[in-house]
């Protein structure tokens, strides 16, 4: 007989946690467990959920494998050989890096789907990159130091939010993040154009970014401030 | 010459479950019996082929007509199945084509889960108790004498027992609104269509009889308020802006109003609830208004004029003309609007469940359960047998806040409970 520790009911034999609260079933005295009837015919559920989460997953790679055929095929047949198909090619597999993980990754969905997503993005723009023009290097010079920071910059937050430092604190930094990306966008881009490095468009985004992140700092400290506001009012 | 089949017409309150039935949900509910041994599944599909020859109902197939759906009757064989992980699914489809019901077995358990077209939930326990009587007298060659409304294989058929009962008894002098707001619905993670969480909680019956004298209401009173509190407390921890009222509808057994022998549908509902607009409500408070609302509302008058309403709409000649598909879109609309939105859950109290000492000797327990309502909203229903009051909690949510927030309120209250489930 075991109860469980959280609820304080009275419990099967045959569960192995409490399905009330999920908390495990440890009696080290009940030696009988394994003997014990289920009290329903046991189907293994979590399977039918996995099961429905492989259909989809295979679903859309179907969809894209026959992308993936026909666009060669048809180019071949109009053109005799492949021209434009070439380009939608990795551009489909990309595709398929970015829509299948999320729906079969069930545990830290989102640090390995991310993971995933901006390994593919590095090798899908460096392929790009070799088939469209393979003697100007935009890949090396612009692509490869931004999509580093993105990087750098995942890696921040996603430590900050398991720091658990506040939800208004990591958006304001995405926000001060995201305002230094438009400067590197407006730096590597006219570095690479050999154009004079000056900064036009990005200063005004990054101000404002540093404003609203501003904004919800104190929107987070918001109730620090009524108890200043509480002692100083008029 | 071939002979001509007989056909029903189906009752009032059955003509709305053809009509919302879906690919992957039928309004069912399910009653088991467990016996001290294992069930052997020859006898009991002689049990219920015996018994089928004696019950009309157990030979009524679901058919379509221009208008409205009927009941035809059928020599087809049923077949019984082993039972299912998540139990009261989909009725129809599988091995037994259009039969509104299904008799499965595990273990030492048989159970019987109608299509709630067919039957109400005391109809129903007359086909368990029937088809389990003719199974002990195979298994261990007892002869069961009659008891109550247990029917026997050599017993005679009365016309009665398949009389459309709110026909007969509706008085047609005023008809009641059934203008109500909208409850609170319990939200969470859906589990997929196919899956019913079980949860049966088991407790002495004479703890939970004592603590409701104590409030002095009746133990299904008791229990309502308890799933009311419960679910009040998952409103508030949802922080939703504007607060809904919490009700539970209550099946009422008009048998008990009506001298009707009918097995089929006879039951109508009753919605007690609180409405927090009106401020924190105290335990004591929701059993007060739980116990007064139902006595107030379960009178045979009141229930009459809503018998009335409900059956007014059914000879609406504007009603009856309309052919069936546009119908079925009708009462879908209308089930939505006025079905499953206007309350927060359903409890179903099938109250004590008594066997003759010749069938008690062989019988462990006996359990009552609704099936998944069609938004996944848990719903509970209970039976007593043998001192204890089972009581199924079935959902279609994978949180069990409201199970786990019913069954602590009642350790609190010192009412031990023990659990069980499918959920392994």
């Amino acid at each position: 007989m075991s109860y469980c520790v959280n609820c304080g009911v009275e419990l099967d034999k045959s569960l192995k946690q409490c399905p009330l609260c999920s908390t495990p079933v440890i009696n080290p005295n009940d030696v009988a467990v394994e003997e014990t009837v289920t009290t329903y015919p046991v189907e293994h559920m979590e399977k039918i959920v996995k099961k429905l989460r492989l259909i989809s997953a295979n679903l859309v790679t179907a969809i894209f494998l026959t992308g993936l055929l026909l666009c060669p095929l048809c180019n071949f047949v109009i053109s005799d050989t492949l021209t434009w198909s070439k380009y939608v090619i990795p551009s489909i597999m990309f595709a398929w890096c970015c829509t299948v993980p999320p729906i079969v990754i069930r545990q830290k969905t989102l640090l390995k789907c991310v993971t995933i997503d901006l390994t593919a993005a590095f090798i899908y723009l460096a392929v790009m990159n070799y088939l469209t023009t393979p003697n100007i290097h935009w890949f090396a010079n612009i692509c490869v130091p931004m999509l580093l920071y993105l990087c750098g910059s995942f890696i921040l937050l996603y430590t900050l939010s398991v720091k658990k430092i506040g939800v208004m604190y990591i958006i304001s930094i995405g926000f001060v993040l995201a305002g230094i990306f438009c400067m590197m966008t407006e730096y590597f881009v006219r570095k690479f154009r050999l154009l004079e490095i000056e900064f036009v468009w990005s200063v005004p985004v990054l101000i404002s970014c540093i404003g609203i992140a501003g904004v919800l700092i104190i929107i987070s400290r918001l109730s620090k401030i009524s108890a200043i506001r509480k002692r100083l009012h008029i | 010459m071939k002979q001509e089949k007989n056909w029903y017409r189906l009752d009032n309150a059955a003509k709305i479950y053809p009509a919302v039935r879906t690919k992957k949900w039928s309004g069912n509910f399910r009653l088991s019996m467990n016996f001290k041994e294992k069930v052997e599944p020859e006898l009991l599909q002689k049990a219920l082929d015996d018994i089928r020859k004696r019950i009309v109902n157990l030979n009524l197939e679901l058919k379509r007509g221009l208008f409205w759906y009927f009941f035809e009757e059928t020599d087809r064989p049923v077949l019984i199945q082993p039972e299912k992980q998540s139990p009261c699914g989909r009725i129809g489809g599988e091995h037994n084509k259009d039969m509104p019901y299904r008799v499965t077995y595990y273990h030492n358990r048989f159970a019987i889960e109608i299509f709630h077209a067919l039957a109400d939930g005391t109809g129903g326990l007359i086909f368990l108790k029937s088809i389990a009587a003719r199974y002990i007298e195979l298994r261990y060659g007892e002869k069961i004498p009659a008891f109550q409304d247990i029917i026997l294989c050599d017993s005679e058929y009365s016309p009665e027992e398949m009389e459309d009962a709110f026909k007969r008894y509706a008085k047609f002098r005023t008809l009641k609104s059934r203008s109500e707001l909208k409850g609170y619905h319990f939200r969470g993670t859906v589990l997929p269509s196919d899956q019913t969480s079980v949860i049966t909680g088991i407790i002495p019956f004479a703890k939970l009889h004592e603590k409701a004298k104590e409030y002095q209401v009746t133990v299904t009173e008791f229990i309502v308020a308890v799933m009311i509190q419960s679910f009040m407390e998952c409103q508030e921890k949802s922080k939703t802006r504007i607060e809904k009222p919490v009700k539970v509808s209550v099946p009422v057994n008009l048998r008990k109003l009506y001298p009707s022998k009918t097995l089929r549908n006879f039951a109508l509902y009753i919605n007690p609830g609180i409405e927090p607009r009106y401020g924190e409500f105290t335990f004591e408070e929701i059993t007060e208004e739980v116990h007064h609302f139902m006595r107030m509302n379960n009178k045979e008058k009141y229930l009459n004029a809503i018998m009335c309403k409900n059956l007014s709409d059914e000879f609406n000649p504007v009603v009856r003309v309309i052919p069936l598909f546009m119908k079925n879109i009708a009462l879908f609309t209308a089930f939505k609007m006025y079905g499953e939105t206007l309350v927060s859950s359903t409890f179903s109290n099938l109250g004590r469940v008594d066997l003759p000492p010749e069938m008690a000797e062989h019988v462990e327990r006996v359990e009552f359960m609704l099936g998944k309502f069609m938004a996944g909203m848990p719903s509970a229903a209970a039976a007593s047998y043998n001192g204890h009051l089972y009581l199924n909690w079935t959902s279609g949510f994978a949180e069990k806040d409201v199970e786990k927030g019913f069954f602590t309120s009642l350790i609190k209250m010192g009412i031990p409970v023990r659990i069980e489930s499918n959920l392994i």
